[in-house]
């Protein structure tokens, strides 16, 4: 029997012009892996809240919802806390305690759960996800991955029926999204948990994948993942190019059955017919270099080994330059270096010949951080771009002729503007952050992680607006875990290692030399016609016009 | 903590011991000023000050102690002039022998409640704390632990605030209170936007459905039992002792305590024992550790 059963559900927020859910129908099975994804701002975290009695947001629904056959509203809140899981997305608001013994129990506690059964359920999952070591940690000083991991544990604790989780590895490096979905994978296989996951990173979840449910303006697809894949074709959905790059080509190309991971896709891709057009070779720029960097060295603390040791690199004006590495190579630590925010002890930074930071620094330059909300202080969108332009020392009529656009640039529309800027979805406070930067006319553009918690949508946004920048004259450099966005947006790419870096190139060769750390498309072809990017693969699939959406 | 310390009952054992340990010791302190009491609660804290942390630590608080009484003892004679014995007469105000014995015993009860609380600090950190009153004020105990759980968050995501706006808009001409004001601002819609997160975490997990228990409980064993059981007796025969009156001190116009007669030597032992049942309990375990094994 279905665990959940929605029919004809329609659910609209107090005082919204339209609904935010319409008429959707959705049977999750018993034990199935359900993986639910949609562009932000579709009504994804709506659905999932909806199933989740007391998370639900205020506002009228209708429609029949069923929990095991019997309505949902009439679970106790006590029943409901205890036989429907619900991990959210951000690892440190979710943590109460801290500690993390006590977080473990923390869920037991509040059922009113004997301490001895508390102490062994703590003990199991300790030893299940691997946090024994960490069990007299105090939780702030675990990393994000360990942190969404003692969620789930603690969720978990409760032996629910089914497991909701809202984009939980949007916060997450890869090697830690990586470390999170295996462990859901297998609690899957061990357990038979039920899952209803809601992702953007699809190629960590599909292989394991029983039903993929699509959230569009119109409806919600759901099937299994290759039938679900071939409707959106059909429908010439803009959600099919999240989809992960082998499933795009093998639906594209009719394959069947679909591949739905790297190692089935490349055994299909070899014997198919492949014409790659000839890409364009990079030009070295002969304009003297912006930003140079020479042997810079830095470290936080005289005890702490060197984030960065004799790090060399050059960026030229009006280039889009990447910085790749793994979690804690030091990307953000040599972006707060070229922001001015610290010196390196040894070694040169030098934009436009004069150190960062300098109090009459020619080049001006702008960071934008990981987390936009850093920047917001005002009550709404306008009140934070006029409050920009201040800083900025433009003048009443010059602010508001550089606030309209930067707005067209950035595509804000003006319904936003009379909006807090918390009430924004992830993509919008990016890019209106974004716009208070740009009211300074920086040369110099730096952003952190740009794409953390973006769906693909919104990352084709900020490609685009990122090439627009670039081709008025704008130098950016960004440091980015995501290689797909790097091989869309970036003209040259750097790996830091050991701090240092490893290679420094132009996109195209980077990732066909790398042999791991490169994009889906890579490991798929192989590096055969030099396709780096998903497109370029699909063009080199179906040469005769058969486009995608 | 210093390591032979870490396995003696006060550290290890049902964190009622050394609560009731050494608030009791505490309030006796504060009861009386009356100069073997002082001295013993002195030495007695100083002794399991050291025996817990290090010798040094321990000389550093001995050290200030008499500092502090030599102190005290001028500041009182200058302050007060109540006593009949007059030690000089300076700018034609007497000073007296019975006001700096006032000040000196004060200062002695001082640093001893002081030392008294050093040890407090050391045994008893935040599990201990939950564990304590988890079964009884459990709201109180959540809000103690979430309490903990933001001071480190809240000051590194003030540092983060401040340097991203650093570089994000540079320093500017903005001066250093408009800055703090700002990172406050922005620090406090932040701390309320994570307040739902976390407010939902908790709901999720079925908080208010049911009363909550306490899964960091320890069980009391046998030695600590012991330990209370004799800890009582003795408080209870120094706090007899204390409400007959006979271990009260006058300081003017003469010194004067009771003469020693059955009843205030009992006082004086109970109280010793009072006072000493900590360090000795610990002593006990650090000489088995450092010295037996």
């Amino acid at each position: 029997m279905a665990l959940f059963t929605l029919e004809n559900v329609a659910f609209s927020y107090p005082e919204a012009s339209r609904p935010a859910l319409q008429a959707l129908s959705l049977s999750i099975e018993r034990g199935s892996f359900n993986v639910l994804c949609g562009a932000s701002g579709s009504g994804k975290t709506t659905l999932l809240r909806l199933l989740k009695p007391s998370l639900t947001p205020r506002g009228k629904c209708t429609g029949t919802l069923l929990f095991d056959g019997k309505p949902l509203s009439g679970l106790s809140l006590k029943e409901e806390a205890r036989r429907i899981g619900f991990v959210q997305q951000s690892p440190d608001r979710q943590i109460v305690t801290d500690k993390v013994w006590h977080e473990l129990a923390f869920g037991l506690e509040c059922i009113g759960a004997s301490a001895e059964t508390c102490r062994l359920r703590s003990a199991e999952l300790a030893g299940y996800f691997g946090l024994s070591p960490l069990l007299h940690r105090d939780t702030h000083t675990l990393s994000g991955g360990q942190k969404q991991l003692l969620n789930l544990a603690s969720v978990m604790a409760m032996e629910p029926d089914v497991l909701i989780l809202d984009e939980p590895t949007a916060q997450l490096d890869p090697v830690a999204a990586a470390g999170f979905l295996s462990v859901l994978s297998r609690l899957h296989r061990d357990f038979g948990t039920t899952i209803l996951i809601s992702e953007h990173h699809l190629e960590g979840v599909v292989p394991e994948a029983d039903a993929l449910f699509v959230l569009t303006e119109s409806a919600l697809v759901g099937k299994s993942p290759a039938d679900t894949a071939q409707a959106l074709f059909k429908r010439r959905d803009p959600m099919f190019r999240a989809l992960p790059a082998v499933m795009q080509a093998g639906t594209l190309s009719n394959a069947n059955p679909c591949p739905v991971s790297v190692a089935q896709g490349r055994a299909w891709l070899a014997g198919r017919p492949f014409s790659a057009p000839a890409f364009p070779a990079y030009k070295k720029p002969e304009q003297k270099p912006l930003l140079v960097c020479k042997d810079a060295a830095f470290t936080y603390s005289p005890e702490a080994p060197d984030v960065l040791s004799g790090c060399s690199f050059c960026v030229y004006p009006g280039e889009r330059f990447a910085l790749l590495g793994a979690n804690g190579s030091g990307k953000s630590t040599l972006l707060s270096l070229l922001s001015g925010l610290h010196t390196p002890y040894r070694g040169k930074i030098a934009i436009d010949g004069q150190r960062p930071g300098a109090r009459r620094l020619a080049v001006r330059t702008a960071c934008l951080p990981q987390d936009p909300q850093l920047l917001f202080s005002k009550e709404t969108v306008a009140e934070e771009l006029r409050h920009a332009a201040k800083r900025a020392g433009l003048s009443k009529e010059a602010a508001g002729r550089q606030i309209r656009a930067v707005c067209t640039d950035c595509t804000l529309p003006d319904e936003l503007l009379s909006r807090h800027p918390y009430d924004l979805s992830g993509g919008e406070q990016q890019r209106a952050a974004l716009a208070m930067l740009l009211l300074s006319s920086p040369s110099l553009l730096l952003l952190d992680e740009p794409t953390k918690g973006l769906d693909v949508p919104c990352k084709e946004t900020l490609c685009a607006l990122l090439a627009g920048l670039s081709r008025k004259g704008m130098t950016i450099v960004f440091a980015s875990h995501d290689m797909e966005f790097c091989a869309a947006a970036a003209d040259r790419c750097a790996l830091l290692f050991d701090g240092r870096f490893a290679l420094c190139c132009d996109t195209r060769s980077f990732f066909l030399q790398n042999r791991f750390y490169t994009t889906q498309t890579v490991h798929l072809a192989q590096g055969r016609g030099g396709c780096i990017r998903t497109p370029e693969l699909l063009q080199a699939l179906a040469p005769e016009g058969g486009g995608t959406p | 903590m210093n390591r032979y310390a870490r396995r003696c009952l006060l550290a290890s054992g049902h964190p009622l011991c050394p609560f009731l340990a050494i608030l009791t010791a505490v309030l006796f302190t504060m009861a009386t000023f009356h100069p073997f009491v002082s001295c013993c609660s002195l030495l007695c804290a100083v002794l399991l000050y050291g025996l817990l942390s290090s010798a040094r630590q321990a000389a550093k608080r001995a050290a200030f102690s008499l500092f502090a009484a030599v102190l005290f003892g001028v500041l009182n004679a200058f302050l007060s002039h109540r006593g009949a014995t007059v030690l000089v007469t300076l700018w034609g105000m007497p000073f007296t022998l019975e006001a700096a014995l006032a000040g000196v015993c004060a200062a002695l009860s001082f640093c001893a409640a002081v030392c008294w609380f050093s040890s407090f600090h050391l045994l008893m950190h935040s599990d201990r704390i939950i564990a304590l009153s988890g079964g009884l004020f459990p709201t109180f105990t959540l809000l103690f632990c979430m309490v903990l759980r933001f001071v480190p968050l809240f000051s590194r995501r003030a540092e983060q605030i401040a340097q991203a706006q650093d570089a994000a808009f540079g320093q500017g001409r903005r001066t250093k209170p408009a800055r703090f004001a700002g990172v406050f601002s922005i620090l406090i819609t932040w701390a309320l936007e994570n307040g739902i997160d976390t407010a939902d975490s908790m709901h999720a997990r079925g908080y208010g459905t049911a009363r909550r228990t306490n899964s960091g409980a320890v069980r009391l064993h046998r030695r600590d039992a012991v330990f209370l059981a004799a800890f009582s007796l003795c408080a209870a025969g120094a706090f007899a002792v204390l409400f007959t009156g006979k271990l009260s001190v006058w300081f003017y116009p003469v010194f004067f305590v009771f003469p020693a007669d059955k009843t205030t030597l009992t006082g004086f032992l109970c109280s010793f024992f009072l006072f000493a049942a900590a360090p000795l309990s610990t002593a006990w375990e650090v000489i088995r550790w450092r010295f037996l094994r």
